[in-house]
């Protein structure tokens, strides 16, 4: 027998007979299947965990991108504000400046004697003997009360808004008394001092 | 129900269609195991595996002929099996790439017993050969890619694999007789 023949003979008896040897194995076909159907069921569970993985993922990606947008939005809401908020700013420092640069000025003043000459006579002496002029001039004196300005000072208004500075009649009647100035609002006795120095020197000068 | 529909019920994961795929190649299919296996509890886990990977799979199955099903399901059979060999390290072939010349003798009263016995006792490597080269009419190339072996090694693996069955089926009508 050759190798061929040896082949298809050994296949023929395996086809054709093999039901005979198998036949005494037939019930374990039942608990192949009762395996099978088990795993195929399990598997059906693990998508069903999987697509509600899935589906939460996408939700949470979706709601996370639903926050961003919104933010966005916001983002840009904020930014127009800011912007508004910026122009508004600038204008009101413009009008600052404009108040801070507005000057008022502080003139002391004091009522001084003095003795202004109203009439002047001119008596003309002459001598014969001698050539000679003599001019005697007699001045007539009115005493009178003439301002004196002590002190000058240049305050800017806003300045004088932060004073308990109301009005000049006010700082006028100070001024009389005692000739101090309070600049007491600031509370910082440097910039008190600061802003009080013209006023310091004056009043030395006065005592 | 026809092949066609069974398909198309298995693909659409109907326990139905599954079920009687599963009664229609059961037989068939657990003896291929049993024959590349040599036992019948390793052969009983492989078809069940192989028919879980076949109802997975079964959506890339394409129909053309009557006999595609049942040549699908037996390649994924052969393929389990072989890897359950190699998994479980059974399969040794022997370096020796000599192939024995021999003259076939078969005894006329030759029971199908006798064959499958003596398959199942043949060594992993003999018989996966014999088997994929006989019976599944593989080529020499086919098995030397299929199991990551040489042609020569394929050739030797089935000459002794032959040898080694007519000496078993010797002793097994030996005994006989002597009974």
């Amino acid at each position: 027998m050759n190798d061929e023949q040896y082949n298809k003979l050994i296949k023929r008896e395996l086809e054709e007979n093999e039901e005979v040897f198998f036949s005494d194995i037939k019930h374990n076909k039942n608990r192949s299947w009762n395996l099978i159907e088990h795993r195929l069921e399990k598997k059906r569970i693990i998508p069903l965990w999987f697509y509600s993985a899935a589906a939460s993922i996408i939700l949470l990606f979706g709601i996370s991108f639903f926050f961003k947008y919104e933010m966005k939005i916001k983002n840009v809401k904020i930014v127009e504000l800011n912007q508004k908020l910026a122009k508004l700013e600038n204008q009101e420092s413009r009008e600052k400046i404009k108040i801070i640069t507005k000057t008022d000025t502080i003139k002391l003043i004091k009522e001084k004697l003095v003795y202004v000459p109203v009439i002047e006579h001119n008596t003309i002496v002459k001598y014969d003997t001698i050539y000679q002029q003599i001019t005697l001039t007699d001045t007539i004196f009115i005493k009178e009360k003439l301002p004196e300005l002590i002190a000058k000072n240049e305050i800017s208004k806003n300045l004088i808004n932060n004073q308990n500075v109301n009005s000049n009649n006010q700082l006028k009647t100070k001024k009389k008394r005692r000739f101090v100035f309070r600049f007491g609002m600031f509370g910082n006795s440097n910039v008190e001092k600061v802003q009080n120095e013209p006023l310091l020197s004056l009043k030395t000068e006065l005592k | 129900m026809d092949e066609k529909e069974l398909i198309k019920a298995c693909k659409r994961k109907k326990q139905v269609g599954q079920k009687q795929l599963y009664e229609r190649y059961y037989d068939i299919m657990f003896r291929i195991c049993y024959r590349y296996l040599g036992n019948l509890h390793d052969a009983e886990d492989i078809v069940v595996e192989g028919f879980i990977k076949v109802f997975e799979k079964i959506k890339q199955f394409e129909y053309r002929n009557s006999s595609s099903l049942k040549n699908w399901i037996q390649t994924i059979m052969v393929n389990e099996s072989l890897m359950h060999l190699r998994r479980s390290k059974r399969i040794l072939f022997s370096d020796n790439e000599h192939i024995l010349e021999q003259n076939y003798h078969i005894d006329e009263t030759l029971e199908i017993k006798d064959i499958h016995k003596a398959i199942a006792q043949m060594p992993t490597g003999y018989r996966t050969v014999f088997n994929m080269y006989v019976v599944e009419g593989y080529s020499h190339k086919e098995i030397a890619e299929r199991l990551n072996i040489s042609e020569q090694t394929s050739k030797s693996q089935l000459s002794r694999a032959k040898k080694y069955l007519q000496k078993l089926i010797k002793d097994l009508n030996y005994e006989r007789r002597a009974i």
